[in-house]
């Protein structure tokens, strides 16, 4: 016997019915995603928007610097900007990447995988409030992050690898310089990453590995000489004609003493 | 639309590429997921006139699930065609919520069954709210009803159903046909394959409609 069926009406209103409470759940998912979109940490590259209005100009050379750094090193410090992606702060670094793009893809691609460019979206609407977008482009220009020594050291460790050297004034043709390269990525002067690098490499000297006595021997062989040198013009002094006993004495010391510091410098290979 | 001469984009927003499956066109090419990382894939012909981008498993990645709901908007601007197709997968949220806000019209399709009359009444309350809250999306829509056969009584009662839930809302009624079937499982444009059948006369108020309201 066949089933009775039930009116397909009922049916159909049941399913509007949920329809309207799924909706219900959509919206709070989407409340969720745009959430989640204002925390995001990367942007389509050709998705961000330039700034209309520049503080100060972009200088090409600096582009051409960070696209070195951007090679070698990717994007260390992020865009900002604002919730739309108009650029916030990092002009230069937008240039760079978009440079970037169009000569060297490859790199670009291991870097920028998808066209999606590392950003710290900072929660407003840079065009309802330009106040606010005017401070964050000063504050970004102000103040960076500060790396500490060990981090710079890692990151001269990673340029090393590739190539760059470390070497004092102008690089040579074909050369890569590290400290220039570090400084722009980092935002530092040459000067303080090369006082870093180089307050690493006195470390390096008193490691273990070297003669931990190497710097006593030096000085006191230093000191050994100038006591013989003194001792030899105090011995070469004309003698006087009368002479007393303390006076004697003293210069059977002074003799004695000389002959010990001799003996001590040859035993010593000095 | 693309027989009268229009110049018409199916964006497929499938992750399984049905849309550029059933018009013949290769499912697997870059498509919508490359269109909106930014890049420019070219359309493939599925008829004069008439050109896709297929949808694909790209479609759910992070990328574009991270997207804002007006990025499709924004990168359909500027391409050059009277028509754009905005092909929805039912219950994807973030997809289908890319072609509403790209969209000026939309039609909400679904078949007499509880399950699909479910999906397109979460559709319907969305367009409503979004027009209600004056946001960016469709201004008018309406409901087609697919694959219709009135001898059935499910079918029947769907119409009158909807007429009281959506009493605003117009309907479309796209009737069965074996040919409009089989067209999509030949892969051929349904207007090449049988330019006479029923579900083109169907499919031809769809159009007019879109166009004329």
């Amino acid at each position: 016997m066949a089933r009775k069926r039930p009116d397909a009406s009922a049916l159909f209103n049941k399913a509007t019915d949920v329809a309207a409470e799924i909706h219900h759940q959509d919206q709070v998912v989407e409340e969720k995603s745009e959430r989640d979109r204002s925390q995001r940490t990367t942007f389509l590259l050709n998705r961000i928007e330039k700034r209309t209005q520049d503080t100060r100009p972009v200088l090409e050379s600096h582009v051409q610097e960070l696209v070195n750094s951007i090679t070698a090193l990717g994007l260390i410090e992020p865009l900002v900007v604002d919730q739309k992606g108009r650029l916030l702060a990092g002009a230069h670094r937008l240039a760079a990447i978009s440079l970037l793009k169009e000569t060297a893809p490859e790199i670009y691609e291991q870097h920028f995988s998808g066209n999606q460019v590392p950003v710290r979206m900072m929660p407003f609407d840079a065009d309802m409030d330009q106040q606010m977008a005017l401070q964050v482009e000063l504050a970004e220009n102000e103040k960076r992050v500060n790396y500490s020594r060990d981090q710079i050291q890692q990151l001269a460790e990673r340029l090393r690898a590739l190539d760059y050297r470390d070497t004092k004034g102008r690089p040579k043709q074909g050369e890569k310089a590290l400290g220039p390269a570090l400084a722009v990525a980092i935002g530092v002067s040459t000067r303080y990453v090369r006082k870093v690098l180089s307050e690493q490499s006195k470390t390096t000297v008193e490691t273990p590995t070297e003669n931990r006595n190497s710097v006593p021997i030096l000085s006191k062989a230093k000191s050994l000489k100038r006591i013989q040198k003194s001792l030899q013009a105090f011995l070469e002094l004309p003698e006087s004609e009368s002479i007393t006993q303390q006076e004697a004495d003293l210069q059977k010391a002074v003799a004695d003493l000389l002959n010990k510091v001799q003996a001590s410098l040859v035993e010593n290979q000095i | 639309m693309a027989k009268q001469g229009k110049q018409v984009l199916v964006i497929d927003l499938d992750p399984q590429s049905n849309a550029a499956y059933v018009l013949g066109t290769n499912p697997t090419a870059p498509g919508t997921a490359n269109l909106l990382s930014g890049e420019s894939p070219k359309p493939l012909e599925a008829a004069p006139g008439l050109y896709v981008l297929p949808g694909g498993p790209d479609l759910v990645g992070y990328n574009i699930q991270s997207l804002d709901p007006e990025d499709l908007a924004d990168a359909i601007k500027p391409l050059p065609y009277d028509v754009v197709i905005f092909d929805c997968p039912p219950g994807v949220e973030y997809l289908e919520r890319l072609g509403i806000v790209a969209a000026t019209s939309a039609l909400v399709c679904t078949d007499a069954h509880p399950l699909a009359v479910m999906g397109a009444g979460r559709v319907l309350n969305e367009l409503s709210l979004r027009k209600q809250k004056e946001r960016r999306g469709p201004q008018r829509w309406a409901i087609a009803l697919s694959r219709i056969d009135l001898r059935r009584s499910m079918d029947q009662a769907l119409d009158k159903q909807l007429a009281e839930a959506y009493p605003e809302t117009p309907r479309l009624m796209i009737h069965q046909d074996s040919s409009l079937a089989w067209a999509g499982a030949e892969r051929i444009p349904l207007v090449n394959y049988e330019a006479n059948c029923r579900g083109v006369k169907d499919l031809k108020k769809v159009a007019e409609w879109i166009e004329n309201g």
